[in-house]
């Protein structure tokens, strides 16, 4: 039960960042394609 | 729907030379992490296995604080006269989001560690009640957020709340001290972790540092991208009626 139980923490964890992360990219393109170069000053 | 700008898929619309290295160095970090979390260091002779959770549990517990500690400081100087930026407010929510994302991973992670340990998911003591609180509390902060009205309503109003939400932190840390609960006490402080453990533990920290820095770049600059937009918005449907009116 621990093994199992330690492994869904880091595959939670994990899969959570990485959730986030995809829905972060994704919409910050989607945005990009909508807006002028100078509204990216950080590019 | 807006007319795109630029139809073609943006490669980096978020990403700069910067965020770039930071996000190399948070994935080698978790590599790391996961290495010695996993399987270098060795399991604890009460905790056994479920020390393993600590080394995420403790560093998101942390993680969480500094993000709500950030979105407060950052809040104060938008209210501030002479540093009022819309750049603040969103560092502000950025940093709630990411928090609120590390708090769910304590909560979830000291559950399961709680399971194992004490045999129960979930105890009301002071500890666990507080953080629980303390979640609730920022979803409800990035509720305020998403109410409508302008960027400077929205600022305003998430800069208030964040102030008073940063008041319970202090009772999360200190619950363990004041009202003695089923929660274990300060383990690192009173040096009751060593060697591998501490250090398992140590690049937890950091990785999850990293971790918060990189999404909190990224995240606030989306929320510039979407302010943009909303300020783009009539811009874009005149645009739009302009172009369907000459085809």
């Amino acid at each position: 039960m621990e093994t199992t139980f330690v492994i869904i923490s880091y595959i939670a964890t994990f899969g959570g960042v990485g959730l986030l992360t995809l829905a972060m990219l994704r919409r910050a393109r989607a945005l990009a394609q909508r807006l002028p170069p100078e509204d990216r000053p950080w590019t | 729907m807006n007319t795109p700008i630029n139809p073609e898929t943006v490669p980096h619309p978020t990403g700069t030379r910067v965020t770039r290295a930071l996000g190399i160095a948070t994935l080698v970090g978790l590599g790391w992490f996961v290495l010695f979390g996993l399987f270098l260091s060795p399991d604890d002779a009460v905790q056994r296995k479920g020390v393993r959770i600590l080394y995420i549990h403790v560093p998101s517990a942390w993680l969480a604080y500094l993000a709500f500690i950030v979105t407060a400081v950052s809040s104060a100087a938008y209210l501030s006269k002479r540093t009022r930026s819309l750049t603040w407010d969103r560092l502000a929510g950025a940093s709630a989001e990411v928090g609120v994302l590390f708090m769910g991973i304590t909560l979830l992670t000291g559950s399961l560690w709680g399971r194992i340990s004490w045999g129960v998911y979930w105890v009301w003591d002071s500890r666990v009640t507080t953080t629980a609180f303390l979640f609730v509390t920022y979803l409800g902060y990035l509720a305020v957020r998403g109410l409508g009205g302008s960027h400077e309503q929205r600022a305003r109003r998430s800069a208030v709340v964040a102030l008073l939400s940063v008041l319970e932190i202090p009772l999360v840390h200190f619950s363990v001290e004041w009202w003695r609960p089923l929660h274990q006490q300060e383990s690192i402080a009173k040096g009751k972790l060593e060697n591998l453990m501490l250090f398992s533990l140590f690049i937890g920290v950091i990785v999850f540092t990293l971790l918060y820095a990189w999404l909190v770049l990224h995240r606030q600059r989306v929320l510039a991208m979407q302010d943009a937009l909303d300020d783009h918005g009539l811009e874009f449907a005149i645009a739009e009626r302009r172009q369907e009116a000459s085809l």
